[in-house]
């Protein structure tokens, strides 16, 4: 899945969404030459979702949330709790707004369920919460519990949080399972 | 919005450009862009309706209608924008161009670039109606940015009127001879480095031009009579490159013969021919237009087409 974000404010709302094993565009630049050949419209047509932070102004923010409303793409207008850009809000409460364009508040604390959330109902594959809730039972020689108590002592974590804290180092960095990501339909 | 972002004001004056069936009035096509709200979020748009046209059926006197609109309320609005059908859109853009002398701010012409059916390309299909929405959006757009000139927006490739030729594609109708187009839709809308920034000189209007020039093809056995002659008040030509015009055209005397080449004559120029080369047919056509009404003395005329006020001279 391809999602665009456009982002001016200091949340980094890219590397957010990246985490999660989404393909990010801000810019041309981040496109592949290809990816934008025999463009009608314009290249939004070529991403599946579209995250904008609309509280902090960028030049072409109000041209591409009216593309995104045109193109019907899903699309999540993000702004702080404290800082409602309220013009922008009235306008997007209209009822002629379609359906896929969502309006939400952040706080530091939650925007990362708010992207999850969102990026889960344009893709299921993403997974709406990074919450560990699955039980896993995973049996362990006696050398291998001492040394995990070593290293958790070491590193300050309790050993459910180091083992999975490994455990995503391995996803993150394991270029074959990221692009089965990517070829997973 | 933002006070970070202030608002532009855009004036959106309708040609046409829209297939629209029939009886469609000019509240309904009021109505219907406003509901196109989408607008409403990069600039503030007022809208003002001529007609409403297939652009083959467009007259020089409603394109001329449309450039007293803009003149009228030159300083009320940041930007311009005229809808208008592809068909004729050379020739009404150039015509534009050439009734200001010196434009500071940005006129884009748009309209819809299909047909109604749908278009399919390869893997895509291109709803008119969406292509519609996003010209004229774009057009909007860039009535507000740091550009000028007449503009036309009809695909993802923005060209300038004096420099546009007809393009044999479906999805970019239009290109560009001499430069690269000076915009590009990629995200947003990307101005090139050569389009020229908006001035805050002031602007004069040309509202005077002739509809009787008379645009010639030649062709064997071509045959134009002195009393057919006499209707007219210049001939654009695009010319012979061995001997530039017939012998048998009767009137360099009487009326100056533009001649359009694409390389510079071979034979003597016989006076009252006013040879032209680098620059575009309708660029050529209506800019006879406007400076054969400020003056028929055929050597001010030949100084005034070489001028190259809009940049278009190749």
């Amino acid at each position: 899945m391809i999602v665009y974000v456009l982002n001016t404010s200091d949340t980094d709302i890219a590397q957010l969404v990246r985490t999660t094993g989404t393909t990010v565009w801000t810019s041309v630049q981040d496109a592949p030459r290809h990816a934008l050949e025999g463009l009608t419209l314009n290249a939004l047509e070529r991403v599946n979702a579209i995250i904008l932070e609309i509280a902090h102004p960028a030049d072409e923010l109000y041209y591409i949330l009216a593309q995104a409303i045109i193109l019907q793409k899903p699309t999540l207008c993000l702004y702080p709790k404290n800082k409602e850009p309220r013009e922008v809000l009235q306008h997007l409460s209209k009822r002629t707004i379609p359906a896929s364009v969502t309006k939400r508040p952040y706080t530091t604390a939650t925007i990362e369920e708010t992207v999850r959330k969102f990026l889960n109902a344009v893709d299921y594959s993403i997974p709406a919460s990074d919450i560990p809730n699955i039980k896993f039972t995973l049996r362990l020689t006696t050398t291998m519990e001492r040394y995990l108590d070593w290293l958790a002592q070491e590193r300050q974590l309790n050993k459910a949080e180091y083992l999975r804290a490994m455990l995503k180092r391995e996803l993150d960095n394991d270029d074959t399972y990221q692009q089965f990501l990517k070829n997973d339909p | 919005m933002s006070s970070a972002l202030k608002r532009k004001r855009v004036r959106v004056v309708y040609l046409g450009g829209i297939p629209l069936s029939e009886p469609s009035t000019p509240q309904y096509i009021n109505d219907m862009l406003s509901q196109f709200l989408e607008l409403q979020l990069v600039a503030d748009v007022e809208v003002r309706i001529i007609d409403n046209l297939a652009g083959a059926d467009i007259t020089w006197s409603m394109v001329g209608e449309a450039a007293r609109d803009i003149a009228a309320h030159y300083d009320e609005f940041d930007g311009f924008v005229i809808m208008h059908g592809l068909d004729n859109v050379l020739y009404s853009a150039n015509l534009v161009t050439f009734m200001f002398h010196r434009l500071t701010k940005p006129i884009v012409f748009t309209g819809m670039a299909h047909n109604e059916s749908t278009t399919q390309t390869t893997d895509q299909v291109v709803y008119p109606i969406i292509g519609l929405q996003t010209n004229l959006l774009t057009a909007v757009q860039l009535a507000t940015m740091n550009c000028r000139g007449v503009i036309l927006a009809y695909g993802p490739h923005i060209v300038r009127a004096v420099r546009a030729v007809q393009h044999q594609g479906v999805i970019q109708p239009l290109d560009s001879i001499g430069e690269e187009e000076i915009a590009r839709i990629q995200f947003g809308v990307q101005l090139l480095p050569h389009a020229p920034e908006r001035l805050s000189d002031s602007v004069e209007f040309w509202p005077e031009f002739s509809e009787t020039v008379r645009l010639v093809q030649f062709y064997p056995g071509f045959r134009l009579s002195e009393s057919e002659a006499a209707q007219y008040s210049a001939i654009v030509a695009v010319g012979y490159e061995e001997q530039l015009v017939p012998t048998n055209l009767p009137l360099l005397e009487t009326i100056p013969v533009v001649v359009l080449l694409s390389k510079p004559p071979i034979v003597p120029v016989p006076e009252g021919v006013i040879i032209m080369q680098g620059i575009t047919l309708p660029a050529l056509l209506t800019k006879t237009m406007v400076a054969i009404r400020r003056t028929t003395d055929p050597v001010k005329l030949a100084r005034a087409l070489r001028r190259n006020d809009h940049d278009e001279l190749l």
